[in-house]
């Protein structure tokens, strides 16, 4: 899995513990980690 | 309203703002992300001409140390840089499609990019671990990243099941036999329905 997508989210928003172990196999990777809630929130606009 | 821009020179912070309680309507402050040494905030209301809000309340998790810079020399001295990262961040969210076919904007994004954790991790590098529970959302902006999984598979079905070349057993003393096979995200929840009729 490359840049640009997301991981992690079918078990955050199921509350289901991590299905597989995420490794990183480039020499490096930036990745950017939110929290569900925030997105649930801030999708329904309120 | 802000007026103030700080990075963290010691110690670490919790991003707070105010979500629904799980099933109501009520909203209650709550832990998005934490900074450390060496991380910002505050930026995001000192960009604007005229005075805005906090998007978020910033509270001390220990002992801190910051660099405080106001307003006008925040503006100085980082404000092109900074916006033009901060730009760059608009860009990069705007452009997947989570956020672009459900109709986000640039400025709905706008406030969320703080509460967004950014790091850099080497190769080898074990973003989670199966059987972790997390709230926690991940998106890479560059490199790579592999998912394996845990098989716990009858020895004698073993054989019949094809996972992929670069399957590697770990264990052969106990039974079954686990292999750690590299999935992607379907085949995540593929492979535990094997494991458990296997």
């Amino acid at each position: 899995m490359g840049p640009n997508e997301f991981f992690g989210d079918d078990e955050a928003f199921l509350g289901i513990p991590r299905q597989s172990t995420a490794t990183v196999v480039s020499a490096e990777a930036e990745i950017w980690t939110i929290n569900k809630r925030v997105i649930k929130f801030s999708y329904k606009g309120i | 309203m802000g007026t103030t821009f700080y990075i963290i020179l010691k110690g670490r912070v919790g991003v707070i703002i105010n979500l629904p309680k799980p099933g109501k309507n009520e909203l209650e402050p709550t832990e998005v992300a934490q900074l450390s040494a060496g991380e910002s905030f505050g930026e995001l209301s000192l960009m604007e001409t005229m005075m805005k809000p906090r998007a978020a309340t910033i509270r001390c998790k220990e002992d801190s140390h910051f660099a405080v810079l106001d307003k006008k020399p925040y503006q100085e001295i980082l404000g092109l840089a900074e916006k033009k990262k901060l730009d760059l961040q608009i860009d990069f969210l705007h452009g997947l499609d989570v956020f672009r076919d459900v109709g986000w904007t640039r400025h709905a994004i706008k406030p969320i990019i703080l509460l967004f954790k950014h790091q850099k991790f080497p190769l080898g590098h074990v973003v989670y671990n199966e059987g972790e529970q997390s709230d926690l959302i991940m998106v890479i902006r560059t490199g790579e990243v592999k998912f394996t999984k845990k098989l716990a598979i009858n020895p004698r079905a073993a054989e019949s099941i094809i996972v992929n070349e670069k399957s590697e057993v770990v264990s052969q003393e106990n039974k079954p036999i686990v292999k750690v096979v590299e999935v992607d995200r379907l085949q995540a929840e593929h492979l535990t329905i094997i494991t458990i009729f296997s």
